[in-house]
């Protein structure tokens, strides 16, 4: 049995995100993943601690929050504060970014798979009340600590996507959001499996969160705005992990320029039926939840609803979430 | 009149913060405001959590340093608790502790270019806030050219309690609108059963803020000499410890806090509503337990109460 979630991000309207709040838990939403679309919109820890409150046993987690543009100690009080408030339901989810977002804000960051690790070792070590000195690329720390008595449990996610991120996941993550067609997920599980099999200290088991853009389209979903945002998950996919799939290289390349330099509504007009069905999950809420089904049969621990929530969305997740609880019962 | 503010620090864990908020906001507390520190839980969430238990009181968030969180963040923290709580919300900011700051990577700068820093934060600030009218944005200050800078925003908060100080501090000012907020935000610690000299905890947080007062001010307010012992012990140490508090003249410390009986604090707050402050923060220690909280409430009535008979 997989985990259902939703998933949401700081740009959605303040209805939309208070809406899942108050009605995940009646739903049977058991997790909500916020992500963070840099500077815009709902500040994220602040979207998570409301969701937190308003929820009693849904787990929430950032979706995620990107190392390149916060101080960590920002990130580590953020993660400590959220904790309390979820008792032990909050989830840290980080990366480094999307792609597209650090082009916009000009952030290069030299040695990605070493700046996560740092981060997250050094994240690690806050939260087991040790004080840590460091000098990363993307953060410096001395002497520092959250000042805790105890250590605290708050497990860390990674939001990642090359093979050399995935496989850093295996080694020290404690679960990871992943993202892409079929073809990338199974490779993806793969890899982190392997690498985990041989982390033999820790006993807790990887999870494998699947987020991908969702499309109900029995609820008058606007096909406009998804193929916006099949064209921006395009334009993020990075380059090996285009590779792998069976689609059309050359439209995929000029949907990342087209991205890139006129934004993902540009990117829409070149998004066709094999784009939507490659990287969403789109028709009826059967079909919809037989996708969720194949890809927990590929190792997913947990399927992610997102956005865009267009149309009627609000009856076609009551809808979906229903189908998915009516096949358990079964 | 005069508004009587709390400061909460957010060393203790979210359920023990947010009693005291609860206290504090049924006890006729105007404002609650959440201190900001590098090492210790995040203020913008605990304000979120806060504005959800309370109901009247306003909620100060800060001190946020620009240097640490980006204008745009600070924007996106004040704008997202305004649009989830509504118009409760004041922001402090200010550079923050030079020290703390370098513990977590962030460079302070040189002095003198502080002030620019600050003020074009403030200004990006404001830009961003500028649709949230009841925001008030408070600058941190001590020195003239943080006070000067402090009239683009819409108050400022001192962080002494001195009479003479707070006097120099309205006339650098100058001429500003009735609007504008002159608050004092200084260690504090109100009780029937304080005695201010021998109580470590008025004494560290008010000497730590003594000597990190700025070369101009001391000499302006003749605090050299006193402050030399304790400054030549602390370059040497390296930190501040009980030693070095004890080296700080009592008269010093006076100048940085705000101590004494419930019924002397309320005649300290009618001084400082005399010289022209419209808001009163009590520091820490103050907020440090859910004792000191009820002290100050009760000492805000015994005030109000005080006010009602004469």
């Amino acid at each position: 049995m997989y985990r259902a979630s939703v998933g949401i991000t700081t740009s959605m309207e303040l209805s939309a995100t208070n809406w899942i709040g108050h009605n995940a838990d009646s739903l049977g939403v058991e997790g909500i993943w916020v992500g963070e679309d840099i500077g815009l919109g709902q500040e994220t820890s602040i979207l998570t601690a409301s969701l937190l409150e308003n929820t009693s046993r849904a787990r929430v987690g950032t979706g995620i929050i990107p190392i390149s543009v916060h101080n960590l100690s920002t990130i580590a009080r953020t993660a400590l504060t959220l904790q309390e408030l979820g008792n032990g339901r909050f989830i840290l989810g980080i990366g480094l970014g999307g792609i597209q977002d650090l082009q916009r804000l000009g952030r290069q960051v030299e040695r990605p798979v070493s700046a996560l690790r740092d981060a997250t070792l050094s994240l690690k070590r806050l939260f087991n009340s040790e004080s840590v000195t460091v000098e990363s690329e993307l953060f410096n720390l001395t002497d520092y600590s959250l000042r805790i008595s105890q250590p605290i449990d708050i497990p860390i996610f990674f939001g990642v996507r090359g093979p050399q991120m995935l496989k850093l996941a295996g080694k020290i993550a404690d679960g990871v959001i992943l993202s892409g067609p079929g073809e990338y997920l199974r490779y993806a599980i793969d890899t982190i499996d392997k690498i985990a099999f041989e982390r033999e200290k820790n006993k807790r088991e990887i999870e494998k969160v699947v987020w991908l853009p969702t499309i109900p389209t029995f609820k008058g979903g606007s096909e406009k705005l998804a193929r916006q945002v099949v064209a921006l998950v395009v334009a993020d996919t990075p380059e090996q992990v285009l590779e792998m799939l069976d689609i059309n290289r050359e439209r995929a390349d000029k949907i990342r320029e087209v991205v890139a330099s006129s934004g993902p509504k540009a990117g829409a007009e070149l998004i066709d039926q094999q784009f939507i069905d490659t990287f969403a999950i789109s028709g009826t809420k059967e079909h919809m939840v037989d996708r969720f089904e194949e890809i927990h049969n590929l190792g997913a621990t947990e399927i992610v609803l997102g956005p865009p929530f267009s149309g009627e969305w609000k009856q076609a997740m009551i809808d979906i979430f229903k189908e998915i609880h009516q096949r358990r019962d079964l | 009149m005069i508004q009587w503010g709390i400061a909460i620090n957010l060393r203790e864990s979210v359920s023990e913060i947010v009693e005291k908020a609860i206290v504090a906001d049924s006890g006729g507390m105007d404002s609650i405001w959440i201190i900001d520190y590098p090492a210790v839980r995040l203020s913008p969430i605990l304000a979120s959590v806060i504005a959800q238990r309370t109901k009247q009181c306003r909620i100060g968030v800060g001190l946020l340093s620009p240097l640490v969180y980006p204008p745009k963040q600070i924007v996106q923290y004040m704008s997202t608790l305004i649009k989830q709580h509504g118009n409760r919300f004041d922001l402090m900011i200010g550079p923050g502790d030079r020290a703390r700051l370098a513990d977590i990577g962030v460079k302070y700068g040189r002095s003198a270019k502080i002030v620019s820093r600050m003020a074009e934060s403030l200004e990006r600030i404001r830009e961003g806030l500028t649709v949230y009218q009841g925001c008030r944005i408070f600058l941190g200050a001590q020195g003239a050219k943080m006070i000067e800078t402090s009239r683009n925003s819409d108050g400022v908060l001192l962080n002494y309690s001195d009479s003479e100080m707070i006097r120099w501090a309205t006339e650098t000012l100058g001429d500003i609108p009735d609007t504008f907020g002159i608050g004092v935000f200084p260690p504090s610690l109100v009780g029937n059963s304080v005695h201010c000299s021998k109580q470590l905890s008025i004494r560290t947080a008010a000497g730590i803020v003594a000597l990190g007062v700025s070369p101009s001010i001391r000499t302006r307010f003749n605090l050299d000499e006193k402050l030399q012992p304790a400054l030549s012990l602390l370059r040497a140490r390296g930190k501040i410890d009980e030693n070095v508090i004890n080296l700080i003249d009592q008269s010093v410390i006076d100048k940085f806090c705000v101590c004494g009986t419930q019924k002397s604090v309320c005649n300290r707050v009618k001084l400082l509503a005399e010289l022209g402050v419209t808001i009163v923060v009590f520091g820490p220690p103050q907020g440090a337990t859910i004792d000191g909280v009820k002290q100050l409430v009760q000492a805000k009535r015994v005030c109000e109460q005080s006010d009602t008979n004469s």
